[in-house]
Parts: C-alpha cells; structure tokens; sequence
C-alpha cells in the first residue's frame, strides 16, 4: 500500500516531539506499525537521525527499525556508521552489545571493514554480556564475507575461547566455529575439547547442553574406557528437564551401542523410560516427535516397548497425527504376548464411533499388517474382519474388503471358506475404487469356488460402459477372462460383451490395449492363453510395498532430526536453493510488505490514539478509502469452464508478446495422468499432453478470472524436474501464473 | 535452525514476526495457512510440516499460533522446547497470558526478548531470571532518568561465578520459598468399578523469592517414587544419583522443578467410582446410572466434583435424578454435567437418568463414557512427602511451605 500519510505524519510526529517519554512513545507506534506489515523504509534518514538518543528502549527499537529496512536503503547507510561505532565506545555494555549485534545483523556489503573491526574488539571486550554477541557475529560476518574469518586470527581466537569461564561465550564459539567451518565438516572434535566441554557440561544452558550433545555424538571415543565415561557422565541427563537434551543424550547411547555391542539392550532399556515419560508428560505437538523417534526405535527392536503397549493406545481427544502413530508403533511392538491385547485395542477403534472413518481405515490396515506379520495368530484376525464386514457401515466395509483381499494372498487355504460366501452381499454395497477392485480381483481369482462366481461379475460387466474408473475396468477385464477359463459355459457371453466394450466403446487407451491383447491372444491360441492366464502363483511372506528395512537404519543415523519425523533420509528433503528459488524469495519480501491487513484510515487513528493526544494533521480523508482493494490483486484464480480452439490456441502460442522460463522441482515423482488431474482440478485446461521416451510433454492454458489474463503453457517434466514455459501478454502476470502452476504442482 | 519466528492470530493474520537469519517472506505463512485451516484440520495438522521444501513448526496458546520456520537439520524437540519456552517468557514479561492484545500492547518488550533469547540461529538465554537482568533495566527505567543519571549499568551476567539460572545480588524482604506438589490421575475405570488402568503424572512447582545464592536440599520419605523424573536444570544430578537428595540453588520466581511419572500409587483411588448405561432398542431409549464415594480415610470431604457425559448427537434432553448436587445438559453440545458441590463422607451419591433418541436414525454402537474431574488438597496420591527442606547460605529468616494437590488428570468411567 501507500503509505505516504502515514510516513508523513511520523516523519511530523519525530520532528515534534522533544520530550524523549513523547519520543519513545512515537517509536514505538513505529515498530507498531512496521509489524503490521506498513512500509515504513523512507523514514530511514529519520531514524538514523533519532538513534543519536541516551534512551536504551529507543535505542533498542530504531535498532530494530534499521536492521529491517537496511536492504531498502543502502546508500543512506553509511549514515549510521556513526551512531554504530559510538555506541560500540559506550560504557554500558547493553549499549556496546546492542550496537555490534545490529551491526552484524545488517549483511552489507559495504559495511564489513567497519564490522570486522568493532567485531575483533568486540572478541576482547571485557564484558562477557559483549564477547557472547561478538563471537556469534563472527558468523554473520562470515556470511558477508567468508575470507575474513576463515583461517585468520578470528578463527584462531574463537577456538581458544572454548576455554573461557563464562559458559555462554564457550558455547558460542562452538557455534561459530561449527558454522564457520562447515564446509569441512565443523569444528574439529578433538578429544581435549570433548574433555573439556564434557567436564563443565553442569553450567551450560539446555540449548549449550544440545550443542555439545550434537558434538559427541560425532566423536569416536578412542577406548572402551572412555565409551563408558562418557556413558556414565551422561546418563543422569536423561532426567533433564528439557526433552531436546533427553533426545540428544539418546543419540550419543545409540551411536556408542557401535564401539559397546555387548551392551546394547541395556543401553535401550535406559533411555526407554525417558521417552515414554516425555510422551505422557508433555503437550500433543511434542509427544508427536517423541513417538516418532520411539517408532523408529521399535522398528529396531520391537521388543524393548512390547510391555508397554498400553502406553500407545489411542484417547479420544488425540489428534488425529497422534492416533496414527500410536497405531505404527502397535503394529511395529505386536509379539505373542500383547497380541491378543493389541488386537482386541484395534478392534474396539474401528467400531468406536467417537473416532473419524480416517482412523478405522487405519485400524483395519492395522490389523491386516499384524496379520501378516504373525501367520499363527490368523483366526483372530479374520474373525474380526469378518465381523467388520457384517457391520453394514461402508467406510468400515470398505477397508475390511481391501484387507481381505491381503489376508486371501497370504493365507488362502485358511480364508477362502469364511470369506467366498459373503462376496455377493458385499458386491451390492461397496461403492470405492479401491474395495471394488479387491472384490473383482478375488472373483477372478477364486469366484470359481461359488456358484454365484460368475453372476457377481456378469453385474459387473453390465454397468462396465458407464464405469468411469480405469483401474476397475483393467481389473474386470482380467477377472472375466480367468473365469472363462475357469467356468467357460457361464463367463462366455459376458466375455465377449467386456471385450468388444473395452476394445470399442472405451476412451482409456490402456483399456483398449489390453482389451485388444486378450482378444488377440484368444484368437492365436487358446489353450496357450489359458496356460498364461491361470499360470501358478508363488507363495509370497511379506508385501514389497512394507517400509524397506535399509531405511530405518539409515534413519537411525540421522536420529533426532527432522528426518525421522518425516520418516525419509535427509538426501531426500533436504533444501536445495535453486536460481528461480532464489529470485521466487526475494519477490516473497517485495509482497510481504503489501499484505498487511488493515487500512491507512484505522491506523492513522490508532497512532493517533496511543501517542495520546499528540497532534497529526488529518487531511484528505478521502484519499484513504480504496486502500484495502489493492492487494488482492496478487491472487490468481482460474475461470473454471473457458474454452480455447486448438487453432487459437496455436495462433496465441505463436504470437504472444512475451515469454517466460521457470524450472522447478517436485516433491515426489508424478505420473502424466495425474498432472493431469491436478492440473484440471485447478482449472487449467489440457490442450494436448505426451511422452517422449521418459519426459512428460503438457499443453495447458487458462484464464484468470479477475484480469482476464491468458497464460499458455507448455510442460515438460523429467522425473521431479519441470520446465515450464509460459506465453502470455503482460509479463508480471505470467510469473504469478508460472508461480501459481509452481505451487498447484508441489502441493 | 531457527530462521523465523511468526505469531498469527485466529484469523490468519500476522501479530508479529521476527526474523534471526534473512527475511522469511509471508507467501509461505499464507500457503501454512491455507493447509492448515483446510478440511477442519486445525486440530490435525500435525505440528511439523513441510511447505515449500522448508519446515514449519507449530503450536497453538490462547488463541494465538506460533511458527517456527526452520532448516530441517536440527533437532525437532529443540523447535518446539524453543516455542514454550517463548510462550513462558511472555506470559512472565507481560504479566498476563500472551493474546493478541497483550502481544500488540507489549511489542517492543517482545522484540526485545526475542532478539535476546536467540542470536544467530540457536536459542541462548530463555531463563526468565537471567532476561530480567538484560531486559528489566530498561523495562523500569523512564527516559528522563537515563538522562539525568551518569551511572553505567552492571550486567550480573558479567561477574563470574553466576549460574545459567540464576543472576546475583537477588535480594528480597521477606525471602519465602513455596512449593506445590501436583499429582494428576489418569485412570479408566470399568462399569463395576474397577480400575483397567491408571498412572499418575506429577510436577513439582516452586516460587521462590530468596535472596542470594541460597543452596536447598529436599529429603523425601520415599525416593524410590521418582524413578521416571525429570529434573530442572538447578538439580545436581551426581547428588541425586548418590543419596537421592534434591540439591539445589533455586532460580528466582517461579519455575518447575521436576516432574515425575509414577505407575504405583500409596492410597487407593479417592473416589470410587461405578455405573452402567444401557441402550434398549425397542423404545429406543438409554438408560444410566453413576454412583460416586469418597474412600479415602486420609481426606474429609472433596468440593466441587464434576461428572461430565457426552451424549448422542440428537438425542433429547435427559431425564436425571441426582441424590447430591445438580445436573444441567447443554442441549448444543449434547453434554450432560453433574456438579457436587461438597462430597460427603461415607455415602453414596447417584445419578440416575434416561434420555431418548430421536425416532430416526441408528441406536449408537458404543456407550458413551464419563469423565470425571476433581481436586483435593492436601493429599498426594503417590505416598511422596518431604521430610526435610534445608536451606543453607542465606541468614535470614525464611519462610517456606509445601502443599499437596492430587487432582483428575483424564479420569474415565467407561460404562
């Protein structure tokens, strides 16, 4: 927005006020303001000019002012280079702390001969308060300039500060030098520092504690001996108050369970009580990593918390992030002795209506997996799917269906029987994609075993033109054709009505294709085909889809990161700045100035308000009333049903004004269909869309609904790589949209 | 690492934001947003997530959401101790809980503390003590008196021997010190009255206004209670390990001390609790019953105890008799509350009640559950006591005092 009355009005208010209690009260709506997201930047001169003061609460706030809007305002930087290095002089330290910490906060370029030198006196300032903030501005000079920290004396200084008295300044340079140097890999550890920090551990801070933690636990001891001191220093702070310093002593056992093998139950069974402590302790958002760690753990040894299975039922008022973990690790602890606790646990959520369907499907995959997992506990299982089934509520139904088709693979012998009898019922109310192509799959599978077999599907087969879903299509297709091989005289007809709708009246090409095949390889042989279609299958253990094994011991290197929470190795999030990322952020900063919430009128008023009877001239009322307008605009939303010719679509790609280039990348790979999808859902229309041997090629368009704005695109994606190319009429539209077809893809 | 820190309100708005290592802009707030009040997921959405390939952390108090934006190389435990510990800061600074008003009122205060609680990109100081020695010099002082006044200010942080916790030169008149011993119960009970399972989670709360370094120790009747302890930072460990005794130089103010877990407990539960609940189909009504006494001989009457059902969704409203105290349902949230006023000793007292269902619609498949909920002073449910409270470096005359309090913590009847 503009805000040029309420810049004038402060620049008014600043020059007026004499008094410093009025002073500090006009500051402060400043910073006021500021937070509410007005652009205050041209009163920079200004604020320079009142840093002058004796006021530390002024101080502190024009500090905080400048910091903010030095970006802006480069060149009338230097103007404060003054006031910076005054304050440095100061005899308060408060001052001199303040002065070098907004200093170094200011990443400028120009100023950094200025900085590295109030920051090497600061190294020796003979307040501890002044050398804590010195030796972390050290990074931030290291960020502006890298070559005036690395290998010079500030290195050299930083490491022999790790012996100071003051608890903070050693942890600081342990910072420093950790980020200084991490492109070889951080501070050297070296056994004498270890030592050290390991003897003082008792006077840091829970934050310095977790630092040091994160230190030894890259430490390789060099004896036995010294595995257990440090195992024994340590165990007492699994009590510790603060749970970041419980996790990180957790992650030095694990890591020293490598040099102590023969100790390694004991070594779980101590930190067990500490975690599952700090899950009933504390607040939902913590015990939500707490319990993932714990899952990752019990995906190690599932033993360790098999007599606490207690511990990880589920409440009613857990949120739903919660109740799904508390599920995993069930599932993960489940051994011949908490089986039938667990199960019957399970069973008693999916009926519990006072839990969303999400959660009973989930309990139902429970216990499906449980099944799997332990073959001689079977009966209990399908008793209570069977249960389930009987229940008559759909989403319970559903989730069941698809389970049983799980249990049938697995155990077919054992389920068959109780199974095969309620499929016709259960044909007539399951209404989902994935539960209907479950049940189709068994038909044709084992259908042969009822009488009704091939009816069920013949249902099937009839409604198969108004079917809009490709994945039960492909999986009637099949069916049918197995159980004509199977009950020939009953499946005959129906065969020929699935092939002739599939390979004539279908627009899926892959329904097609395969339609064609099957009828092509009738046609050649029959008996062969046969043969192919009804071939033995190999008895199987465990699904592939299950969480492959190498990925929990990767996680539990990267125990207590974020990596364990998102249940992926770090390689696979971690943030990669890219070019266009870069440019995508700053144009984050310019709109995060315009996206306040609030008009120019209210806060005129409210200024005038808290500065309490302080005169602002009011003028042009009306000039303030279309503020709130203005920042909508910045949102894109698409027209949903408009329509372009392929020929004008063609003509506009050829003749439009401008051109853009945005590369991105995605989350996860996609297929083309499901661009597709998205892309739809979001109101963009496909004009064409290919692929060329691996890359996905998409035409798309669409209009914005606001501004009328056409955006044409072409798509081409490369796993999780996109290239997008977009043409258009007015440039600064055609990166909203690029931005916007950015984020609709990575969501 | 910490790069940002954003507090929104109920609407989405921004109250604050302060950032430690660039600018974080607000487009990736608003995408947080979007996800977060979609489908109704505001309670759902689990406190870490991933937006824009960053991590965002996140926690809800008092109507206000703390967001942590951060580089995902770190501990996760670190963000969220970061976010209370922010919460706990404000709350002691300004008084009165952080709202969206109180932030707004205090804003420069908050900056203040912020830009000292975090320097670069890891927390630094969060004790409330120790930021009253950078902050509170400027937080009483008036201009003019700054003005006037030549003297420089001494940071105690600067004289060496402090603790993490603890500044020097505190000095207070009267120097009291009292501690509250909390223990909550989460119980289920079955309809006969007997207990499935229950745990007691407790913490030790202490307000301490001593002047000095003042050195504590606390001896406990039976130590071997504290087994599942976490201890604040004050705690000497080694003299815990060796003879189970809490040393300690306090903070100043007040602050946790500890806090245990605890599976046994010394007194049985103090309130017996049974009932039963019904659903005929036929008439298509539910019927219910509760009975509650007091069975502790240690505690003489319990006030205010409370009973509350949660029934089907249109169901009509109930018909109750109570022998003690009152009930009342809320026919929006289909809840119905007992309240008891003053439990008396060695009697029963019931709810008895039916409620109707609507004419359509399915007989629910579960029985509801009552949650119970009281307070009693003077008990401690675990059988902890202290034994000795000594207080040593300090000349003065002390006042001091322990208190009990067992409540409910998530106490359920399951009929």
């Amino acid at each position: 927005m503009s805000s040029s009355r309420v810049i004038k009005s402060f620049r008014q208010l600043l020059n007026e006020s004499k008094e410093q209690s009025r002073r500090r009260l006009v500051i402060e709506q400043i910073i006021s303001a500021m937070s509410l997201g007005v652009n205050l930047s041209p009163l920079f001169a200004d604020m320079v000019k009142a840093a002058q003061t004796t006021d530390l609460v002024q101080k502190k706030m024009i500090y905080l002012y400048i910091c903010k809007y030095a970006e802006e305002n480069k060149e009338l930087l230097i103007l404060s280079t003054g006031t910076f290095q005054r304050d440095c002089q100061s005899q308060d330290p408060l001052v001199r702390g303040l002065s070098l910490r907004s200093m170094s906060s200011l990443m400028n370029k120009e100023l950094v001969e200025y900085m590295a030198r109030e920051i090497k006196k600061g190294l020796m300032d003979r307040s501890n308060y002044v050398r804590r903030i010195a030796v972390l501005a050290t990074v931030k000079l290291f960020r502006v300039s890298p070559e005036l920290v690395l290998d010079t004396e500030i290195e050299k200084k930083l490491y022999s500060m790790i012996a100071e008295v003051d608890p903070y300044v050693s942890i600081n340079s342990v910072v420093a030098l950790n980020e200084i140097l991490a492109s070889k890999g951080g501070i050297s550890i070296t056994q004498k520092i270890i030592i050290h920090l390991l003897k003082r551990f008792h006077e840091f801070t829970h934050w310095g504690q977790s630092i040091v933690l994160g230190l030894v636990a890259n430490y390789a001891p060099q004896s036995e001996q010294e595995c257990l001191q440090i195992l024994n220093l340590l165990d007492n702070y699994l009590k510790s108050g603060n749970t970041s310093v419980i996790l990180s002593v957790s992650k030095v056992f694990i890591n020293l369970i490598n040099d102590l093998p023969n100790l390694r139950n004991q070594i779980y069974d101590r930190i067990k009580n500490p975690l599952i402590t700090l899950v009933s302790c504390s607040g939902d958002e913590m015990a939500y990593p707490v319990l993932k760690h714990i899952y990752l753990i019990a995906t190690q040894l599932p033993n360790l918390f098999a007599n606490e299975a207690s511990r990880f039922f589920i409440k009613g008022s857990d949120p739903t992030y919660l109740q799904e973990i508390k599920i995993d690790i069930l599932c993960e602890i489940v051994n011949k002795q908490n089986f039938k606790q667990i199960i019957f646990a399970l069973a008693s959520y999916v009926i519990n209506s006072s839990l969303n369907e999400h959660i009973s499907s989930y309990c139902i995959r429970a216990i499906g997996k449980i099944a799997s997992q332990l073959s001689s506990y079977f009966d209990m299982v399908i008793d209570y799917l069977m249960e389930f089934i009987e229940l008559d509520i759909p989403h319970i139904v559903e989730a069941s269906m698809i389970i049983l088709k799980d249990v049938i693979r697995l155990f077919p012998e054992q389920s068959l029987e109780i199974v095969l009898p309620e499929l016709k019922r259960l044909s007539e109310i399951i209404h989902t994609e994935e539960a209907k192509v479950s049940l189709i799959w068994i038909l044709g599978e084992y259908g042969e075993k009822i009488d009704e077999g091939p009816y069920i599907l013949e249902k099937f087969v009839e409604t198969f033109s108004e079917e809009s879903s490709e994945k039960i299509k492909l999986e009637l297709l099949t069916s049918v054709l197995k159980m004509f091989f199977k009950r020939p005289p009953e499946s005959k007809k129906m065969l020929g009505v699935i092939l002739h709708e599939a390979t004539e009246n279908s627009n899926e090409p892959d329904v097609i294709d395969r339609g064609l095949f099957y009828y092509r390889l009738i046609s050649t042989d029959i008996n062969k085909t046969k043969s192919i279609v009804l071939s033995e299958k190999e008895n199987f253990t465990r699904f592939t889809e299950n969480d492959p094994l190498e990925l929990f011991e990767i996680l539990m290197d990267e125990f207590n990161t974020f990596s364990v929470v998102y249940k992926k190795p770090y390689e696979q999030f971690k943030r990669i700045i890219h070019k266009n990322e870069e440019e995508e952020e700053e144009e984050d900063d310019d709109s995060s100035t315009d996206s306040s919430s609030f008009s120019e009128e209210e806060l005129l008023d409210q200024i005038q308000q808290n500065v309490n009877g302080l005169d602002i001239n009011q003028q042009n009322q009306s000039q303030s009333q279309n503020q709130q307008n203005s920042q909508e605009e910045q949102e894109i939303e698409l027209e949903p049903k408009f329509n372009l010719e392929p020929s004008e679509f063609q003509n506009k790609w050829m003749n439009s004004s401008h051109n853009l280039n945005f590369d991105f990348e995605l989350d996860e790979e996609l297929d083309k269909e499901s661009f597709e999808e998205i892309l739809k859902e979001n109101n963009f229309q496909v004009m064409a869309s290919g692929l060329i041997q691996s890359t996905i090629k998409i035409f798309c368009y669409g209009k914005d609904i606001s501004s009328n704005q056409i955006g044409l695109f072409q798509l081409l994606i490369t796993g999780v790589n996109v290239k997008l190319n977009a043409k258009g009429t007015n440039p600064q539209f055609l990166k909203l949209f690029a931005e916007y077809i950015a984020t609709v893809l990575t969501e | 690492m910490i790069k940002s820190l954003f507090i929104l309100n109920t609407g989405g708005d921004v109250v604050l934001e302060k950032h430690w290592q660039g600018r974080t802009g607000r487009n990736i707030i608003s995408q947080f947003w979007n996800e977060f009040t979609k489908e109704n997921r505001t309670k759902d959405l689990p406190p870490i997530v991933r937006i824009r390939r960053q991590t965002i952390v996140h926690m809800r108090k008092y109507n206000l959401l703390y967001l942590i934006v951060a580089d995902q190389d770190t501990s996760p435990l670190m963000f969220i101790e970061f976010l209370n510990r922010v919460i706990e800061v404000f709350s002691n600074f300004f008084s009165t809980e952080p709202t969206e008003t109180s932030v707004k009122e205090n804003l420069p205060k908050a900056f203040e503390l912020l830009g000292e609680m975090m320097d670069n990109v890891f927390p630094v100081t969060t004790e409330t003590s120790m930021l009253k020695d950078m902050i509170g010099a400027t937080m009483k002082s008036t201009p003019n008196t700054i003005e006037n006044s030549k003297k420089f200010v001494t940071l105690s942080s600067d004289q060496v021997g402090g603790l993490p916790w603890r500044r020097k030169n505190i000095n207070h008149s009267p120097n009291e010190i009292f501690f509250d011993i909390i223990e909550s119960i989460n119980a289920t009970i079955e309809r006969s009255g007997k207990c499935l399972n229950s745990e007691i989670i407790s913490k030790i709360n202490c307000e301490s206004k001593l002047s000095g370094m003042p050195t504590l120790t606390m001896v406990f009747n039976n130590s071997s209670i504290l087994e599942d302890v976490s201890f604040h930072q004050c705690i000497n460990l080694d003299t815990w390990e060796r003879r189970k005794i809490l040393d300690f130089v306090p903070p100043d103010g007040a602050f946790e001390l500890l806090s245990y877990r605890s599976n046994r407990m010394q007194t049985q539960i103090p309130l017996y609790t049974s009932g039963r609940f019904s659903w005929s189909k036929k008439k298509r009504k539910g019927k219910f019953e509760v009975i509650l006494q007091l069975r502790n001989s240690l505690v003489k009457s319990i006030d205010n105890v409370s009973v509350l059902i949660p029934l089907s969704r249109g169901c009509s409203s109930p018909a109750v008799k109570t022998s003690n105290g009152a009930a009342f349902f809320n026919d929006q949230t289909f809840e119905l509350k007992w309240e008891i006023k003053k439990m008396p000793k060695n009697k029963e007292v019931t709810l008895k009640g039916s409620i109707k269902l609507p004419n359509k619609g399915e007989i629910p498949r579960e029985k509801p559950v009552a949650i119970i909920t009281f307070s009693i002073e003077g008990l401690c449910m675990s059988g902890l006591k202290v034994t000795n409270l000594n207080i040593s470096n300090l000349k003065k005359k002390i006042f001091k005092g322990v208190k009990f309090i067992s409540k409910s913590g998530n106490f359920t009847l399951k009929f």
